[in-house]
């Protein structure tokens, strides 16, 4: 087995596994510009076409994706969307209520105890047969 | 029959309730008037509401009366018109029937006068409201009567509880106190009542209801009840069941669950401090219903919508899931904090604004890099931007810019990444996501190292599986199989994903077929979808072919059994049935036929497929069969039907050039010619060539074997054979000259068998010959009845007769002269045997 059986197309491009047509161009522009400062960078222009043209048939035939080593396996775990001070989450816009809202959480409240009441009795009584006079 | 309603005939038809028959029948009509009727009209009439069968008049009147209004005014009328009077009612029970009737016919007053007790006038007003579906008459009757009587109030009540809002207060709850809790009606409202007022009695109400107080929906009840108090909420209990509510769930008690959760359930829940998940409606909901509350919601984060919405106001909106307004919604909002944002995150260079957002991300920019001159702009809410500034200034992370995973890259650059944080769960994902790219950046050294760390950095699983994942490619790149198939095995353990078995099929190439074949069948099994599963089996079975040969030739020379391993069978089984390409299914049911013909050859097996009705099943099922002649029938039946399917086409001629070579690599084996005599009788359609080369084959193999055995061809062997040097005349120059060949051969040897199987009937011909004629022996001449034994021996004739006839022919496909020679000798023979027939006599002379 050689190196060139070893080829990965995604990593030759500096991409992560199933990156779009777009984002493999801009790979292949940017791996070129590297090779041109760096002569002794292990891939050649050629590796570079060859790692273009994979992906573009990749594309269009996604099985062909069977022989081509996944990184990443899962995106999702390195795919951080942790929110913090810079990468600050979406602003609500300023509230236009006051926050007295003490009367409207116990309507709440007891709209949802009624609520909840009913549907236990409902299934807790039909459950056992019992009652239900004046159907 | 008094009380029995009756439609009348007329100018239109009308329906009326009988009150009085007697001096003459008086009738009340829908309208509510009261008329006499004659009795030849009343017989006439027909009757709608026979209750005849109700023994009192009285309760005949009050079931029309409940059942019509219009009824009702007339029967009040009626009834004021009798003068009733308590003194002319005989029983309690008319007495109650009289005040039910005046009740339902609106007259209170005149129940009043029946004679019965407040009380019980209160009893049957109840009961008539009920009867009307008027809960809330029925309740305040209810409550007004003493509670301790009246037992059927309690069913009353309950009911009203069921249909409506109405709840107990605590003194109308005590009036329960008295009674049994098996009766009817008393649980749901001692339950009822108990919630909101009195913790002893909720737990006595829970045991008579099966509710245990450990219960989930017991908890949730009661923690709804307590309010803001009384309810442990730090617990682990409390806070599984607040999510769960607050995300439409039920809590997890026993019982039902098809009711789910109401929109106050999930808002009292997100209180708690839980996220709700409100659909776009509820969110509407509490919108125009509780706009502060769920202000205070969102303000504290606990609000997130279950899908995009659509038709919500923008105010809305931009409160509960601002990401997802529109730019120039935003402006016209002047939602100026998230225009900023949006701009911060794009990175947009240039010159911001003068609002206090524009201030805050302009410095927040700066501080990014590395500028703190304008951290006096920040809103810093939480002190983690303070500890940013801190950390720049002392050259490492310091407080809770370490438990902030945004702030690493950003310090991490500027700073050093010899300060990496390591105890933190967000320092694995960081770690790794540098390994990774690192491995982009094409350092497999460094990216392995990255991912160790990871490794060393988390437990959770999702990243470990990764940095393994990493740790593999990055030793797979060095060409280090072994180490990195080990990472991925360890990385497949606990959860499955393609993406991983898939890199391990890959790894496994370079090691050896079958563990490659394990993986990618694992793969195939176990993939999320056929297009994946269908390109795992055909890696899998390509690499184990492949490699096989040159892995296993010893094996191979021996000539055992090729099997691919069981979890690719299995895969290739399951992929049968699904709803796969016509292509794909093809290709499963051509490696079944192949390498689990068993199983193929069950027809069940596959009826579940889409394609149960295609050619390729029938084609496939027939060729996994015992019998190769059905694979034949099917291939020639699915080529006469529609000669443009290559493959199977490619199917025929794989059969055509399988049974040719075996004929001519081994004559003497007569199996695969009789195959190929079934091939070309059928009218198996190919190449004419290919049909006059299959056919001579066939006619060489199954002639040698024939003469062999001294056995005659059967008539239709020399009627393909016929037929095939008849064809050959058509062919081109090249063919014809090789099939030429093969014609002289097949000739020669159909003709030899003719000869050798007619040389042996020549045999027993002339025994039976002598059997007869030495019967003949020891009689003198004259007295044998010569006609007689001529008639005996014309089988002989007959038979000697049509031997040399097919001689004859057979003389014809002879290329050699030493063969002909024999065919004439023998026919000959038969010659002399005919001749004896025919003349007996001459025999003995």
């Amino acid at each position: 087995m050689t190196d060139i059986d070893r080829r990965n197309p995604y990593i030759i491009l500096g991409l992560p596994f199933g990156s779009n047509e777009e984002e493999a161009r801009a790979g292949f522009a940017k791996a070129r510009r590297r090779l041109r400062r760096d002569p002794d960078a292990q891939y050649t222009t050629e590796d570079l076409t060859w790692a273009l043209h994979q992906i573009e048939q990749l594309i269009t035939h996604p099985e062909l994706a069977i022989d081509v080593y996944r990184v990443p396996a899962d995106p999702g775990a390195i795919e951080s969307d942790a929110r913090g001070v810079f990468h600050p989450a979406p602003h609500p816009v300023a509230r236009t209520t006051d926050t007295e809202s003490a009367e409207e959480w116990e309507q709440l409240r007891a709209a949802a105890l009624s609520n909840a009441v009913r549907r236990v009795l409902t299934e807790r009584l039909e459950a056992s047969a019992q009652y239900i006079p004046y159907q | 029959m008094v009380g029995s309603a009756y439609r009348f005939a007329g100018l239109r038809k009308r329906v009326g309730v009988v009150v009085r028959v007697s001096p003459k029948p008086m009738v009340v009509f829908g309208s509510g008037k009261a008329r006499t009727v004659s009795n030849s009209r009343l017989g006439k009439a027909e009757i709608v509401l026979d209750l005849s069968s109700v023994p009192s008049e009285l309760f005949r009147l009050q079931t029309v009366a409940e059942r019509s209004e219009s009824w009702a005014s007339g029967l009040a009328g009626w009834l004021e018109d009798q003068g009733t009077e308590s003194s002319q009612l005989d029983s309690q029970s008319d007495r109650r029937l009289y005040a039910r009737s005046a009740i339902a016919a609106g007259r209170v007053d005149m129940a009043k006068d029946s004679g019965l007790s407040q009380e019980e006038i209160l009893w049957l007003q109840m009961h008539s409201a009920m009867s009307y579906g008027d809960s809330d008459v029925a309740v305040e009757k209810a409550l007004a009567l003493p509670p301790d009587r009246f037992p059927d109030k309690v069913a009353v009540l309950a009911r009203a509880l069921s249909v409506g809002d109405y709840s107990l207060t605590g003194d109308e709850a005590d009036l329960l106190d008295g009674w049994p809790s098996s009766m009817t009606g008393v649980l749901a409202l001692r339950m009822a009542a108990a919630l909101p007022i009195d913790e002893n009695r909720w737990d006595v109400v829970c045991q008579e209801l099966g509710l245990s107080p450990e219960d989930d929906e017991t908890f949730w009840l009661h923690a709804l009840a307590a309010g803001e108090s009384s309810v442990e909420e730090s617990s682990e209990k409390a806070a599984r069941i607040f999510e769960s509510v607050a995300s439409g769930n039920r809590p997890a008690a026993s019982g039902q669950h098809s009711e789910p959760v109401s929109l106050e359930e999930k808002a009292i829940a997100a209180r708690k401090g839980y996220i709700a998940l409100l659909a776009p409606n509820e969110a509407l909901d509490l919108w125009r219903s509780a706009r502060r509350a769920l202000d205070d919601l969102v303000d504290d984060f606990q609000v997130e919508l279950t899908e995009a919405e659509s038709d919500l106001p923008d105010e809305l909106v931009a409160r509960v899931n601002p990401d997802s307004l529109p730019q120039h919604a935003l402006e016209s909002l002047n939602h100026t904090w998230e225009i900023a944002r949006r701009r911060y995150e794009r990175g947009v260079e240039g010159e911001w604004g003068s609002t206090a957002a524009d201030f805050h991300y302009a410095a927040l920019t700066a501080l990014r890099k590395g500028d703190i001159s304008r951290a006096g702009d920040l809103e810093d809410s939480n002190g983690v931007l303070e500890a940013v500034v801190a950390s720049f200034e002392e050259q490492q992370l310091v407080g809770k810019a370490l438990d902030d995973p945004t702030t690493w890259s950003v310090l991490v650059d500027l700073i050093g990444p010899e300060d990496i944080p390591g105890q933190s769960e967000h320092a694995g994902p960081w770690y790794l996501s540098r390994g990774i790219a690192q491995l982009l950046d094409w350092d497999w050294s460094e990216a392995r190292d990255l991912a160790r760390e990871s490794l060393r950095n988390s437990n959770d699983e999702a990243v470990r599986d990764e940095a393994l994942n990493l740790l593999a490619f990055a030793d797979y790149q060095e060409g280090n199989y072994e180490p990195a198939m080990v990472a991925l095995e360890r990385a497949l353990e606990g959860d499955y994903t393609a993406a991983l078995q898939a890199n391990a099929g890959i790894v496994a190439e370079h090691m050896d077929p079958d563990r490659a074949a394990y993986h990618l069948g694992q793969l195939a099994t176990e993939a999320p979808n056929n297009d994946l599963r269908l390109a795992a089996v055909r890696r899998a079975f390509h690499i184990w072919t492949s490699n096989r040969q040159a892995w296993e030739e010893e094996e191979e020379e021996d000539g055992e059994s090729f099997e691919l391993p069981g979890g690719l069978i299995d895969a290739i089984r399951g992929l049968a049935v699904q709803d796969i390409e016509l292509e794909d299914f093809r290709d499963m049911l051509r490696l079944l036929a192949n390498f689990d013909r068993e199983w193929l050859a069950d027809e069940s097996h596959t009826s579940a497929s889409p394609h149960v009705t295609s050619v390729e099943r029938r084609v496939f099922v027939a060729k996994a069969s015992a019998d190769p002649a059905d694979y034949i029938e099917a291939i020639a039946s699915g080529l006469k039907r529609n000669s443009d399917l290559e493959w199977l086409a490619a199917e025929r001629d794989s059969v055509v050039n399988g049974l040719r070579s075996l004929i001519f690599k081994d004559p003497e084996n007569v199996g695969p010619a009789v195959y190929a005599f079934t091939a070309v009788d059928i009218g198996l359609p190919m190449d004419p060539f290919d049909l006059v080369v299959l056919t001579g084959g066939a006619v060489i193999s199954i002639s040698r074997s024939l003469a062999s055995e001294e056995q005659i061809p059967a008539e239709r062997v020399v009627e393909l054979f016929e037929q095939a040097r008849s064809s050959v005349g058509d062919l081109s120059d090249d063919e014809r000259n090789a099939a030429e060949e093969i014609i002289n051969i097949a000739g020669n040897s159909l003709a030899m068998a003719i000869a050798a199987g007619h040389e042996e009937q020549l045999r027993q011909g002339l025994q039976a010959f002598e059997r007869l004629t030495s019967q003949l022996n020891g009689i003198p001449m004259r007295r044998i009845n010569w006609t007689e034994v001529t008639k005996a021996l014309r089988p002989i004739h007959d038979m000697a007769s049509e031997s040399i006839s097919e001689l004859d022919r057979a003389k014809s496909y002879s290329s050699a002269t030493e063969l002909t020679q024999a065919i004439d000798n023998v026919a000959e023979g038969f010659n002399k045997l005919r001749r004896y027939a025919t003349n007996p006599r001459s025999f003995f002379s």
